[in-house]
């Protein structure tokens, strides 16, 4: 029995470890891949707790290996689109314009009452109300409510507009968001000359959102020390 | 790009104990391959002799077995010791048992070999 507890002892330390390596995320934040391998790396610490017979090193450096694999691929994917595309998968845009886009809930397989019931858990309880609604990879649901219907701000008590569309990404880390400059119908050389004129490099852009009325925001890369 | 150096590290640090354990076990099953064949061989004429090295063989069974637990099954590595208590005892007074118990040891060390080696039956 001793050696339960000190195998345990061992094992929480080694899952401790192994999560602040994969760094701090709440589970509802997980890509479902990333949860995948935080269960698994509790299944794997669990086995050598429960069978004695099972040595600590196997579940040791199956541990490693996950977060070795964890950290690769998630730098990996931040380095490169089309790979967190291809790991990820993409956002899915289900309500466009105030539109309900039923091929894509159909591939999705997400039915009208599990969306009905996703946006009165966000308070929405009229589907009207929506202008865009989009499906993140990580499962949430993330809702733009149509202007009419958005809580006053005090850009809007200044008399200025609100937004009217949606703001997509259109460059992330120096490279163009080739989806998001489609949906938003502009062209890459349209996205470069804004930048050129906020008197930035395309490299230079950590991350740039648009809308469709051209309003963007750039956020610059921070230098490396 | 801490955590990914930590990281590798640490995977680096796996396949050196994956490399290290491949060697050690591997020259120690070997060594008990050859070491049971050889009992096989002088069972019938060299008697004595082949007592005396099942019983060295699993002496030094029980010295290699502490350092493997660390990395196989234990129950395998019981079923081994079992097989060689069987062989030592057997030898003396029972031929069918000792033939059994020498075939099965050899049988388990290389089953132990193959789960190890990267293969189709170790991957799969």
């Amino acid at each position: 029995m001793f050696i339960t507890i000190i195998r345990t002892v061992i094992l929480y330390f080694l899952v401790i470890f192994a999560i602040r390596i994969m760094g701090k995320r709440q589970i509802g934040d997980m890509q479902p891949g990333e949860l995948v391998i935080t269960i698994l790396i509790s299944e794997i610490a669990a086995i050598p707790i429960q069978d004695l017979s099972q040595p600590v090193m196997t579940g040791i450096i199956a541990v490693f290996t996950l977060v070795f694999l964890e950290v690769f691929i998630s730098v990996v994917t931040m380095k490169c689109l089309p790979i967190r595309r291809v790991i990820y998968g993409d956002s899915a845009i289900i309500i466009k314009n105030g539109v309900l886009d039923q091929k894509a809930l159909k591939r999705l397989r997400v039915t009208g009452p599990d969306l009905i019931e996703v946006l009165r858990n966000q308070q929405i309880f009229d589907i009207n109300q929506v202008a865009y609604a989009i499906l993140e990879t990580n499962g949430q649901l993330s809702v733009m409510l149509k202007p009419e219907y958005q809580n006053a701000t005090v850009n809007d008590l200044k008399g200025n507009e609100s937004a009217s569309s949606m703001p997509c990404l259109v460059i992330s880390d120096g490279r163009f968001v080739n989806d998001s400059i489609e949906h938003i119908g502009c062209s890459k050389s349209d996205i470069s000359k804004r930048v050129k004129q906020s008197g930035l490099q395309l490299k230079d852009v950590f991350i740039m959102t648009c809308d469709k009325d051209m309003n963007y925001n750039i956020i610059k890369k921070e230098k490396k020390q | 790009m801490k955590r990914l150096i930590i990281s590798a590290a640490l995977i680096v640090l796996s396949l050196i104990i994956c490399v290290i354990e491949n060697i050690y076990l591997s020259s120690v099953l070997d060594s008990l391959i050859s070491d049971v064949s050889g009992i096989q061989s002088d069972y019938e004429q060299h008697r004595e002799s082949a007592a005396e090295t099942a019983h060295n063989c699993r002496e030094k069974w029980e010295n290699d077995r502490k350092l493997l637990s660390v990395f196989i099954n234990h129950i395998t590595l019981d079923n081994i010791s079992e097989e060689l208590e069987t062989l030592e005892c057997s030898l003396e007074y029972d031929g069918f048992e000792f033939k059994n118990a020498a075939n099965k040891l050899i049988i388990l060390a290389e089953n132990i070999r193959d789960t190890e080696k990267i293969g189709i039956i170790g991957l799969l």
